[in-house]
């Protein structure tokens, strides 16, 4: 954990950054609001503010959707059916990982291009903030002196390194080692 | 190609007007004769600062990031494309989508150095760009819709979201000829009935740091810019079936009358071959031709009709030397002078009653389009 | 005038191609017809740090000992050259004796700027962030042969000069369309007297650093597979992403009067040409394939094919997610429950994706493929995804009689293309 950056941080550069790339007001941006139904961004957009969020904290965001992470660990059809919609077991991760969007419950059943939808603006911070949570206690150098300058990067006190976290991508695979268990998935 | 094709909307954005009509009236209005390409100051610099255009993105509707994903070219096509089409009277809705047709010509995009800068300076050592940080590290620093700003097509794909136009399109680059090709194959996609309307345009280089050096090459053996600085802009042309425009009570401009183009190593002959075609098709003669507005620098002089003295037209423009070179822009935007030239009302001996837009290049294209007046 | 009443028709004198599974079609389409694949690691540069590091390139030793372009030519022209020369080869398009009528009409987009590029702008820069746009000027720090390669109509330039094309030279720019809409608006010159032959096609090669890094930043490479050759996996449940491969493909189309009063062999005819905007995103294709449909429609109604007609389609199909399904969706609104009966298969599960090569590539594929009765199959197919419910020829050629098909070619951006063409009847 940290606490060099706050959550509230991180919401306001992501919600400036949202802004800037879909060129609406920032008080049209709440934590809720869903960025491709409420937002009207697009597939575009996700790869900007990812870029911009990488920018600003010095992080490397996930590459591959969390569904495309459970598919490639738990086996095909582990996350989404033979009619492209989700599993239960997909359901329940989504709504574990990235709870409180307003995910359907598990027997609602969900087809796989209503997911992006579902995407907020809060679980986007929530990610950035998991990633920055994941500072380690020391730098390489071994000092235990994070300090943040700006208010969004994290460096060392003792060299001036920058702060070195685990990747999106790693990170959602850690998760998912721990987590899909309980889910009833076993890596193939 | 029985039907009679007709002009009935121009718009253009060049350096001497954010219009077709302003640019033409700027041209025009220019008493001095026209230059020769040797007569051009040589400081390329100097006279590109004035070759630069005006855009206002937001006033097009689109916003910073379209911006720049679009490039300057693909927004002086839009400005141009947007004044056309009020000008031919075509409100939204008014043609189907899927009856619209678009052929444009457009010409190289340079690496956006100013987005690749922060990659490359995260990537300098004590000695200098070190390769494989770049490979490794580098890269992540580029933003990932880079690769979209560096390709003319999709600029031309979000002038086609922006329009609402979803029928038969091209994209063409630069051979100088490739103006006079966008107009020839809109003429034929409305002749043939596949498109209701047809939108030919054309579009310049932006001009920077990267495309001046470019310009300022020595030894250059293909040089279609040597002594004629770049000059940003963009022209298009609505066109459509004379039955058609006139039926819904569209005014006809000018009349797309001929064309021709050729490929040669012997570039006087490539010439020839165009302008003969151009006028066998227009059934006319050579003689008929009272206006010639040349883009291009040819090997050798010549008149504006070909190296046979005497052949001079009454009056022949020399655009590139008052609006920059404006490469694939050129043609069409000669052509929508032609076109204002056409159609303009009686101005001392009255308007030219044929006009000639002439491309050629020292790579060996050339091309011809010969407009008309409505009678 | 209605298609085919008095229309002149256009017919196939001669192809050729390089590919990264030969060079030369028969090479190709035979390993193809193996259901081999041309993907592999690259090795022509450095990959290391980057998500994916394979791509489909032309066999280096083979182009060694092809004839030299010029110094001025691109790798993509040098590609061009010799497809070109095996296509006018086989049309003896040195007996045509008036040059004036001959057309070229190349799809590329001139070679990418390189990492020396990339690194110029280190020379020019004060280490500060601040960038002396006068100091590049003023040195004409541009390597001008750099330049000339990179103009993207300087291909279509040298093609015409050494091959005697003297009429109509053309070039297209519009990406994964291109090749299509080269051999398209070449039909149409035809078609309209302004050329009685033409020398058509598209190439591409742009697997270099910035080639690879452009797509990966746009995340549309696949970065997950078992291995190389079965990362290319059109309409397969795990595919995620195209594989970029480098490649050429050369047509001589010939009025068919023209031919036959010159004693030239037919390989087969362009029937139709369809092309249309999508309008809708630059990233996202329409995802019911709105103008994928429209441009399949067109290309029949130019034919004067009806869809019930159609033998075989040669799908775009590049193996990303989103693209497989437009198209699915697109075939599925043209030809109705008949859809899921006719083969459908994709050359770029083999071959990776030649961009401004591929519509070219493709159309010959599929021409050849009709005069040896067999369809190409569509490989690395393991399980099958139900939004792409297709007969998509999985993993074995067919044998199987085919008169007439459908290839298709859409660009990113939205800028789609299709080809009806027929096999020759002798």
């Amino acid at each position: 954990m940290q606490n060099l950056i706050t959550r509230q941080r991180v919401l306001s550069e992501l919600t400036k950054a949202l802004a800037e790339t879909l060129r609406i007001d920032e008080q049209s941006i709440r934590p809720d609001s869903s960025i491709t139904r409420d937002l009207g961004g697009e597939s575009l957009d996700f790869l900007d503010v990812n870029y911009r969020m990488e920018q600003a904290f010095g992080i490397r965001m996930a590459r591959h959707f969390f569904l495309e992470h459970i598919e490639e660990i738990f086996g095909e059809g582990a996350a989404i059916d033979g009619d492209g919609r989700l599993t239960a077991a997909a359901i329940t991760l989504l709504q574990r990982r990235y709870g409180g969007t307003g995910m359907p419950d598990a027997s609602g059943g969900l087809d796989m291009d209503e997911v992006p939808a579902f995407v907020t603006v809060q679980a986007v911070a929530d990610v950035v903030t998991g990633i920055l949570d994941t500072l380690p206690e020391k730098c390489r150098c071994g000092a235990a002196a994070w300090r943040s300058g700006d208010g969004t990067h994290i460096t060392c006190g003792g060299c001036g390194e920058a702060a070195a976290f685990t990747d999106g991508d790693e990170l959602i695979r850690q998760w998912l080692a721990a987590e899909a268990g309980d889910a009833g998935l076993k890596p193939v | 190609m029985g039907e009679r094709v007709v002009v009935t909307g121009t718009g253009a954005v060049t350096a001497l007007g954010a219009t077709a009509a302003a640019t033409w009236r700027a041209v025009r209005d220019d008493q001095a004769p026209p230059r020769s390409p040797a007569g051009l100051p040589a400081d390329a610099a100097a006279r590109a600062a004035t070759g630069t255009v005006a855009l206002d993105a937001s006033a097009l509707g689109v916003s910073a990031r379209e911006a720049w994903l679009m490039g300057r070219p693909a927004l002086a096509l839009l400005a141009a494309a947007r004044e056309a089409v009020a000008q031919a009277n075509l409100p939204a809705g008014l043609v189907a989508p899927e009856d619209i047709a678009f052929f444009a010509a457009m010409g190289m995009v340079d690496p956006a150095v100013d987005d690749l800068r922060g990659a490359v300076m995260s990537s300098l050592g004590p000695d200098g760009l070190e390769l494989e940080r770049f490979f490794h590290e580098g890269h992540r620093r580029i933003h990932p819709l880079w690769p979209l700003a560096m390709l003319n097509n999709v600029g031309f794909c979000q002038v086609c979201a922006s329009l609402g136009v979803r029928g038969d399109n091209a994209v063409f680059s630069p051979g100088v000829d490739a103006g006079v090709v966008a107009v020839v194959e809109a003429t034929a996609a409305v002749a043939e009935g596949r498109a209701a309307v047809a939108l030919a345009g054309g579009a310049g280089e932006t001009v920077s740091a990267l495309s001046l050096a470019r310009s300022r090459l020595v030894g250059d053996p293909h040089p279609e810019r040597r002594g004629c600085p770049l000059g940003e802009g963009g022209g298009v042309l609505v066109l459509e079936r004379e039955a058609d425009a006139r039926e819904r009570g569209a005014r006809p401009l000018a009349v797309v009358a001929g064309w021709g183009y050729a490929f040669g190593e012997d570039d006087s002959h490539a010439r020839t071959r165009a302008l003969r075609d151009a006028v066998e098709r227009a059934g006319v003669e050579v003689e008929a031709i009272e206006l010639a507005i040349v883009s291009g620098q040819p090997r050798e002089g010549g008149s504006a009709l070909g190296p046979e003295p005497g052949a001079a037209p009454p009056l022949a423009l020399d655009s590139a030397s008052r609006l920059g070179d404006l490469l694939a822009g050129a043609a069409v935007v000669d052509a929508v002078l032609a076109t204002q030239a056409l159609s303009e009302d009686g101005r001392g001996g009255g308007p030219p009653r044929v006009a000639l837009v002439s491309a050629r290049g020292r790579s060996g294209h050339a091309a011809a389009l010969l407009l008309a007046a409505v009678e | 005038m209605t298609p085919g009443e008095s229309r002149r028709r256009v017919v196939v004198t001669g192809y050729g191609m390089v590919t990264p599974l030969g060079v030369g079609a028969d090479e190709t389409f035979s390993r193809a017809a193996e259901g081999r694949s041309g993907i592999a690691p690259i090795a022509s540069f450095d990959t290391r740090g980057l998500p994916c590091r394979i791509a489909g390139t032309v066999d280096e030793t083979r182009l060694a000992t092809a004839p030299p372009a010029g110094r001025l030519a691109s790798r993509g022209l040098r590609l061009m050259v010799l497809a070109a020369d095996e296509a006018t080869h086989a049309a003896r398009l040195a007996d045509v004796a008036d040059r004036g009528r001959v057309a070229a009409v190349l799809g590329s987009h001139g070679e990418n700027p390189s990492i020396d590029q990339v690194a110029l702008l280190h020379r020019f820069t004060d280490g500060k962030g601040a960038w002396g746009a006068a100091d590049l000027v003023g040195a004409s720090g541009y390597d001008f042969q750099q330049f000339f390669r990179r103009k993207p109509d300087a291909a279509a330039t040298l093609l015409a000069a050494r091959f005697g094309c003297d009429g109509p030279c053309l070039s297209l720019a519009s990406a994964c369309a291109a090749g299509a809409q080269a051999i398209g608006e070449a039909t149409r010159l035809i078609r309209d007297g302004l050329a009685d032959v033409a020398l058509a096609g598209g190439c591409e090669a742009t697997v270099d650093f910035v080639g690879l890094l452009s797509f990966t930043l746009l995340r549309a490479l696949a970065e997950r597979f078992a291995t190389p050759e079965t990362a290319s996996r059109p309409f397969d449940r795990r595919r995620n992403g195209f594989v970029l491969a480098e490649g050429a493909g050369a047509v001589v189309l010939e009025e068919l009067g023209h031919a036959r009063a010159r004693g030239a062999r037919v390989h087969g005819e362009v029937l139709g040409y369809g092309d249309s905007a999508d309008a809708y995103r630059i990233t996202d294709c329409h995802p019911a394939g709105r103008g994928a449909a429209l441009a399949m429609r067109r290309a029949l109604e130019d034919a004067g094919v009806a869809p019930t007609e159609v033998d075989y389609i040669n799908a775009h199909a590049t193996s990303t997610v989103q693209g497989d399904i437009a198209e699915a969706r697109a075939i599925g609104e043209v030809f109705g429950p008949r859809a899921k009966e006719i083969p459908v298969s994709s050359n770029k599960s083999m071959l990776g994706h030649t961009i401004a090569a591929a519509g070219a590539i493709e159309a010959i594929l599929t021409l050849m493929g009709m005069s040896r009765a067999t369809i190409l199959p569509t490989i690395n197919h393991e399980v099958p995804d139900p939004r792409c419910a297709l007969d998509v020829v999985p993993n074995a050629a067919r044998h199987q009689e085919h008169r007439i098909a459908l290839s298709n070619s859409f660009g990113f951006g939205g800028q789609n293309a299709c080809l009806c063409l027929r096999r020759s009847d002798g």
